[in-house]
């Protein structure tokens, strides 16, 4: 085979390699994201988390309903923890995305 | 509540399962911190061993066979495994999570299941580790006009009457298995706790989807048994896909159907 077509090619299979893993990367991170309270399941994003802060600033309460991951309503008692505990995990999950995405960068798709 | 994880391993000449299954436990306590309750009707370490319930059952009488794969190699043998709906009844458990022996887990994220107010939780959908497998468009329907998919690799179920009435039609389901693969136009001769469970939780739901069960907090990843298994080290798993690509993941949950690779691991690893 013609020296730079194989080089061609194992870069596109490199490259290949690095989207599958940052594919796996990123779906751990959203996995990590489900949150449960009051037996109910929440996948945290920043809708969520903003919706909390609108919830406690503007309506000053902090009691609400909200909608489940399967849109069951939820009463939330306490929005302030509630919030809290999710954008504590929100952040945890995203730093340790940061730090492997980087890792990834760097090894650029060696296994 | 007693909470803890419920193991089946019945082996043949080819998959030692009580060795997987031994493997399995060590890591849902390192990462769930839940007792293992295995159910078996083969010989066990007793000396030791990572579980804290042993079942003792007859060996099933069956001469359904499976081919097992390890990347291009293919052993056929007896497969064993016709006594998953009697987890209902043998659990020590009051809230328990059943699963495969080959499915490996590397984060806690199956606690979650012990906050959900659910009596029972499953997977629909399987992912494989190479995004552009054809094998997951394959996998979503028993059949191609029938009806979703659900993956009894991993479930999670609380006794209620509910669960009680799920886990007796599995039993009847596989007990008039030749009837219910033609109703449901399932073309595969073999009993499978996948389609058995499917259909039972259609029938629950009076022939129709609806809303019940609802998803595992963890995604159900896989690779298949024409995947080659590399190594583990340090909760670090890597494959070699069919297609020749490379995979590794570290601290996602995966279900490794190439059970002879795995174990070739597991040897390594002791």
């Amino acid at each position: 085979m013609d020296e730079s077509l194989s080089k061609s090619l194992e870069h596109a299979q490199r490259l290949k390699t690095f989207n599958n893993q940052l594919r796996l990367l990123k779906e751990k991170c959203l996995e990590n994201n489900i949150y449960y309270t009051e037996g109910h399941q929440f996948t945290i994003n920043l809708n969520l988390i903003n919706h909390c802060l609108t919830l406690i600033n503007v309506k000053q309460t902090n009691e609400a309903v909200f909608l489940d991951d399967y849109n069951i309503p939820v009463k939330i008692q306490d929005i302030k923890t509630f919030h809290n505990d999710i954008i504590d995990l929100y952040q945890q999950n995203l730093n340790q995305y940061f730090v492997e995405y980087n890792q990834l960068v760097k090894d650029k798709g060696e296994i | 509540m007693s909470k803890g994880v419920l193991l089946f391993a019945h082996n043949n000449s080819t998959v030692d399962y009580v060795k997987q299954a031994d493997f399995c436990a060590a890591q849902i306590k390192k990462h769930l911190n839940l007792p293992v309750c295995l159910i078996t009707s083969d010989k066990f370490n007793e000396d030791k061993n990572n579980f804290n319930h042993v079942i003792v059952v007859p060996k099933e009488s069956t001469s359904q066979t499976k081919s097992y794969h390890d990347g291009n190699q293919r052993h056929k043998d007896i497969w064993s495994n016709h006594s998953r709906y009697t987890a209902y009844t043998l659990t020590p458990y009051d809230e328990t999570i059943v699963m495969d022996t080959d499915f490996i887990v590397a984060n806690n994220n199956l606690n979650k299941v012990f906050e959900s107010n659910e009596d029972f939780l499953i997977n629909y959908k399987a992912q494989h580790i190479d995004f552009d497998s054809r094998y997951t468009e394959e996998m979503k329907y028993v059949s191609d006009t029938g009806i979703e998919m659900c993956w009894a690799t991993v479930f999670y179920f609380k006794k209620t009457e509910r669960t009680k009435i799920l886990f007796e039609l599995i039993n009847h389901i596989k007990n008039q298995w030749d009837f219910y693969r033609f109703k449901y136009q399932i073309t595969h001769p073999n009993f499978r706790n996948d389609f058995a469970f499917a259909i039972a939780i259609h029938m629950i739901n009076d022939f129709e989807k609806t809303a019940w069960p609802k998803q595992l907090p963890s995604k159900l990843f896989y690779v298949t048994d024409r995947d080659g298994v590399d190594s583990f080290q340090d909760n670090k798993w890597t494959f070699t896909f069919e297609s020749g690509l490379k995979a590794q993941i570290k601290g996602i949950n995966i279900h490794i159907m190439n059970k002879i690779g795995l174990n070739k691991i597991i040897d390594q690893y002791e």
